[in-house]
């Protein structure tokens, strides 16, 4: 058995899902009874509406017990690093907060470092048992995960050198867990496949997880019974989902998937996607 | 005169597709017609006729009057920094390690370089219509604020930020030991990443007027350009669509019309019960379980389908923009004439008008 893990980052193609997936594996350890905190680290919304709390602030909040929800904000995440972090001391405070800022707009990885390092940071202060990510899209995910390394390449001095090997040495640990949610169609499954040749390359203890959402059951009807059926909307729905069935199949051998989340039929709003996700995880 | 078709919405609901459907319509209605996109599905990429990044439009090869090209953000912001910085500068810049991480990473940097291929093409006069498919990571309203970031950026705000109101001139060596500030900066971080980070900077800034000049005139071209919101109805997409409503920047065109995707047919609602009409099912040969099945099938998509209808009547109402419709499709059309026929046959709207 691999150690639980304490920090899960989740990620996806816009699109297919990923901030539900991380809301619902946040509510599922939750409920069976750690305590978590769920982090979005991406400028969109999603994680907030689907834990029903749209505003999320950079201070934790309380969604339900045993699950707080905070939202990473990039200014608040550099102060906290620099004080906790680099134990920079409040006088030369500004001076560096602003060459920082520069930094992050200029350099690679420096924007990533203050929001992985955050999340980091949160995973290993023995407030949360786990710290679920919903971290940026697939295309970034690598650049995000490797923020740590990037920052180091670029021969800064000591704490920030020391803080990002501590950073490389939490990601490469065993109790880290990268989630890939991803959808059964072409675009999405691609970018999944670029996302773990680069993910490989990071000297992660744990292959990445791939989960397939809104993934169709086949439909028990023979195609020569489909054939014989007069027009009309049976038969044009029945058509439809073996179609897309069919589609999904011929992209789940594309590549290796550890699990699947079904297509919700007729769901109405984001609280209960992830209401019906969190059943399925469980 | 050369018109631009700007085709946005969040990530997967097909703007690709559809930038490229609207291409296919407009080449073959005679319209000579430029299609830019970002990062296609390979078998789109092969029926548009584009194969590598970077590509300088190509003709298509079945299709008369149609062209297409692909966009590398690394290249068009190297052949960014050659047009508006001078030679030895930009040679320079192309080489510099952070001037390869923003051209990568810098949020707005590849919706700058879509935005300033999109007014070369225009500008060339070569083509009646440039369709350009807004790239994945900035495909909202972040595209069109994208000229004005990248004038803030260029501008010498971090610089000043680091060295104080008045920016050194390029011809001095910038010395981090020099200036008491920036030595407690640089005792976090090491002097001599800062001194590489203001050189580059300071490099950059000479690109300012160029770039400057040429955002203003990308912002006039966004104004008389035609905008089409795709979106399906899943709620990440939609709150993206209604963001064109609520906070679209000054530089943007209103939308004209918003493409639902991947939309079902409203009649599945109100479709007849099986078993009810004896005469279809035992022409059909259907036992009892298939039947039900069937029953089932329809039921779970009719109300997906209720869905969608519910979740477009209320945009609508909402934002009171004209809609236009196209059915999900069993497949991913990635041949010319399906692609053309996705045009004809949507719904509510005549997306052909727009061309």
């Amino acid at each position: 058995m691999p150690a639980d893990p304490k920090l899960v980052i989740v990620s996806g193609k816009g699109g297919v899902g990923k901030s539900a997936v991380a809301a619902a594996k946040a509510m599922a350890a939750a409920r069976a009874g750690q305590r978590v905190l769920a982090l979005s680290a991406t400028t969109s919304p999603g994680l907030g509406h689907h834990l029903a709390a749209p505003e999320l602030s950079f201070k934790p909040t309380e969604i339900e017990p045993g699950l707080h929800a905070a939202s990473i904000n990039l200014g608040e995440a550099l102060q906290e690093y620099l004080r906790l972090q680099l134990n920079v001391p409040t006088p030369r405070f500004g001076i560096v907060a602003r060459a920082f800022e520069v930094l992050a707009n200029t350099a690679p990885g420096v924007r990533e470092i203050i929001t992985i390092g955050k999340a980091i940071n949160d995973s290993e202060s023995g407030t949360w048992d786990v710290v679920i990510v919903d971290a940026p899209p697939t295309g970034q995910i690598a650049s995000f995960i490797r923020a740590p390394r990037t920052v180091g390449e670029l021969a800064p001095t000591g704490r920030v050198l020391q803080q990002s090997a501590w950073m490389e040495s939490v990601l490469a640990a065993a109790t880290t867990e990268v989630v890939l949610v991803t959808l059964l169609e072409e675009l999405p499954i691609t970018e999944t496949d670029e996302a773990i040749a680069e993910l490989a390359g990071l000297g992660l203890t744990r292959t990445p997880i791939v989960l397939a959402n809104r993934v169709l059951e086949p439909l028990p009807i023979g195609s020569d019974v489909l054939a014989g059926m007069s027009d009309g909307p049976h038969r044009a729905a029945a058509e439809l989902h073996s179609a897309l069935q069919e589609g999904q199949t011929e992209w789940a051998d594309r590549i290796e998937i550890d699990g699947t989340l079904p297509y919700l039929f007729g769901i109405l709003t984001p609280t209960e996607v992830a209401a019906r996700l969190l059943d399925e995880l469980r | 005169m050369s018109r631009a078709i700007l085709v946005t919405g969040g990530g997967g609901v097909g703007k690709t597709t559809i930038s490229a459907a609207l291409g296919v319509a407009a080449a073959r209605a005679g319209l000579r017609t430029l299609v830019v996109t970002v990062d296609p599905a390979k078998r789109l990429a092969d029926a548009l006729g584009v194969e590598d990044l970077g590509s300088e439009p190509t003709p298509n090869d079945s299709v008369e009057n149609l062209w297409a090209a692909m966009l590398d953000a690394t290249s068009s912001w190297n052949s960014i920094a050659r047009r508006h910085a001078p030679p030895d500068v930009a040679e320079r810049l192309v080489e510099n390690e952070f001037f390869k991480a923003i051209s990568r990473q810098f949020p707005a940097s590849q919706a700058y370089a879509a935005a300033e291929e999109m007014a070369n093409f225009l500008d060339a006069k070569v083509w009646d219509l440039v369709i350009v498919d807004t790239p994945p990571s900035s495909g909202g309203i972040e595209f069109f604020s994208a000229p004005k970031d990248m004038r803030d950026f260029v501008g010498g705000r971090l610089l000043r930020w680091l060295t104080g109101a008045r920016l050194p001139g390029r011809k001095l060596v910038f010395n981090v030991t020099g200036k008491p500030a920036l030595r407690i900066a640089g005792s976090v971080l090491g002097t001599d990443l800062l001194e590489r980070v203001v050189d580059f900077l300071m490099d950059l800034r000479t690109t300012y007027d160029g770039l400057a000049g040429r955002a203003k005139q990308i912002e006039r071209h966004f104004r008389a350009a035609t905008l089409i919101v795709v979106t399906t109805s899943d709620p990440a997409p939609l709150r993206e669509a209604g963001r064109f409503f609520r906070e679209l920047p000054k530089a943007a065109p209103s939308p004209s019309v918003v493409v639902f995707n991947r939309v079902l047919p409203t009649d599945w609602g109100q479709a007849g019960n099986l078993r009810a009409s004896k005469a279809t099912a035992s022409s059909d040969n259907l036992g009892r379980v298939e039947t039900r099945t069937l029953e089932r099938n329809l039921e779970r998509w009719a109300a997906d389908a209720a869905h969608q209808a519910e979740v477009r009547d209320s945009f609508a109402r909402g934002y009171e923009v004209p809609l236009a419709t196209i059915a999900w499709q069993t497949t991913a059309p990635t041949d010319l004439d399906s692609l053309a026929a996705l045009v004809d046959t949507a719904g509510g709207f005549d997306l052909t008008g727009l061309l």
